[in-house]
């Protein structure tokens, strides 16, 4: 093993300590099954030992979550191949799948959450989407406006005003 | 908002982990073949999680209370009554002190913090004195601690003042201090009284210094220590 895969495997295994956790959350409130989670993050750790080997990565841990994010829009998109009746009720095909991309949408498996984590993801729900992804990532998972940013591909700023109205209006929803 | 933290109970079992973690290898392995058989399932690191809080100073206070109160609860316990002399008094004065210290923030607070202290170390001074035990030695320690943290102290009440105007003659963290030195002084003539072996020069040292803060001299002498405690060789 020579220095550079040395490097590598120091900075994979510590990526892999430090946010597998967090990626597994992220997928699961995303598409609610978690095994497709646990999937969608082994995709990621693939993708991301086979960039540390072209490229340096100068943020794993906002990559990581870019890598996770992506693999769930594109999980979403060959579901639009499955028939419409392997959807739960409602909604054309695509905007089916559109909707299930928002955070928390689908159901969380009951023996992933307990009652009150229940309760607060329907507080979220009441959330209009764009805020809930920016909310969640700045709050459950503590990453920086500019992480977030990083991760979505939308400007810092844009990404500072969600939080702050998205929380101004989860804690009305908690009256908090 | 700590409400929303809760969503972080989900997680992988660790052994879900395990399997994740040799999944990925293989994949790694036979997608890009990649070298990867020194790649080693890693343990985390116990104070990783708190690397990300975005109070670090309370996290960082919370972290080592944490240790101090799992590690050697009962000897940190134990120590807040120690004093100069003591086995345990080290570990009051530069452990749990310091960690306790962490958590202030804001100059008025450390002020506080550092007002606290200087007056633990006169009540000690009481206390030895009331024992019959102050030696020239642990005379030294208190008076060393004191100027350290009155140092400290002035600094935060300059910083203070700078914040809200030069104009204000006196804080309330100064005003306080006084105040309470002030108790401890009538506490020692009273000692004094009591006991005429107890230290009386460094007794009457402690009175006169305490009184000349209070008069305001302070201000006027900003680096001079508040006490001068010294018994005679």
């Amino acid at each position: 093993m020579d220095s550079n895969t040395r490097q590598i495997k120091k900075i994979f295994e510590k990526a892999y300590a430090e946010n597998t956790d967090a990626l597994f959350r992220f997928a699961l409130y995303r598409v609610s099954d978690r095994e497709i989670a646990i999937d969608i993050v082994e995709d990621a750790y693939v993708r991301f030992w086979q960039t540390l080997e072209k490229e340096e990565v100068k943020e794993p841990r906002a990559f990581l979550f870019k890598l996770t994010r992506n693999l769930i829009i594109d999980w979403y998109r060959k579901r639009k191949s499955v028939p419409i009746q392997d959807f739960s009720e409602g909604g054309a095909e695509g905007e089916r799948a559109e909707i299930f991309m928002d955070m928390f949408e689908g159901n969380i498996p009951g023996a992933d959450v307990d009652l009150e984590a229940r309760l607060l993801v329907e507080k979220i729900r009441e959330l209009e989407p764009i805020y809930r992804e920016a909310v969640y990532l700045r709050y459950v998972e503590e990453l920086s406006p500019k992480e977030i940013s990083a991760i979505t591909g939308e400007p810092t700023n844009l990404i500072s005003v969600r939080i702050n109205r998205g929380l101004k209006l989860l804690k009305a929803a908690l009256h908090i | 908002m700590k409400e929303l933290k809760i969503l972080k109970k989900s997680k992988l079992t660790e052994s879900e982990k395990k399997e994740l973690f040799s999944r990925v290898k293989k994949s790694v392995e036979t997608l890009s073949g990649g070298d990867v058989k020194d790649l080693n399932y890693p343990i985390p690191s116990p104070f990783y999680r708190f690397t990300f809080m975005s109070h670090s100073t309370y996290m960082k206070a919370g972290v080592l209370a944490l240790l101090i109160l799992s590690l050697s609860g009962a000897t940190a316990y134990a120590s807040l009554g120690s004093l100069p002399g003591d086995m345990l008094y080290g570990v009051k004065v530069n452990v749990v002190e310091k960690v306790s210290k962490i958590a202030a923030r804001s100059p008025e607070s450390r002020a506080r913090q550092e007002s606290t202290q200087i007056e633990r170390r006169v009540d000690e001074f009481e206390k030895l004195a009331e024992k019959g035990e102050l030696t020239e030695a642990k005379t030294q320690v208190i008076e060393k601690h004191i100027e350290e943290r009155l140092k400290d102290f002035d600094r935060n009440v300059t910083t203070i003042k700078e914040r809200k105007g030069k104009n204000i003659e006196k804080i309330r963290e100064e005003e306080d201090l006084e105040e309470r030195l002030e108790k401890h002084a009538e506490r020692i003539l009273k000692i004094r009284e009591e006991d005429e072996s107890s230290g009386e020069e460094a007794l009457e040292s402690v009175i006169r210094r305490t009184k000349f803060g209070k008069e305001g001299g302070r201000g006027e002498q900003k680096n001079a220590p508040m006490f001068e405690i010294r018994l005679n060789d």
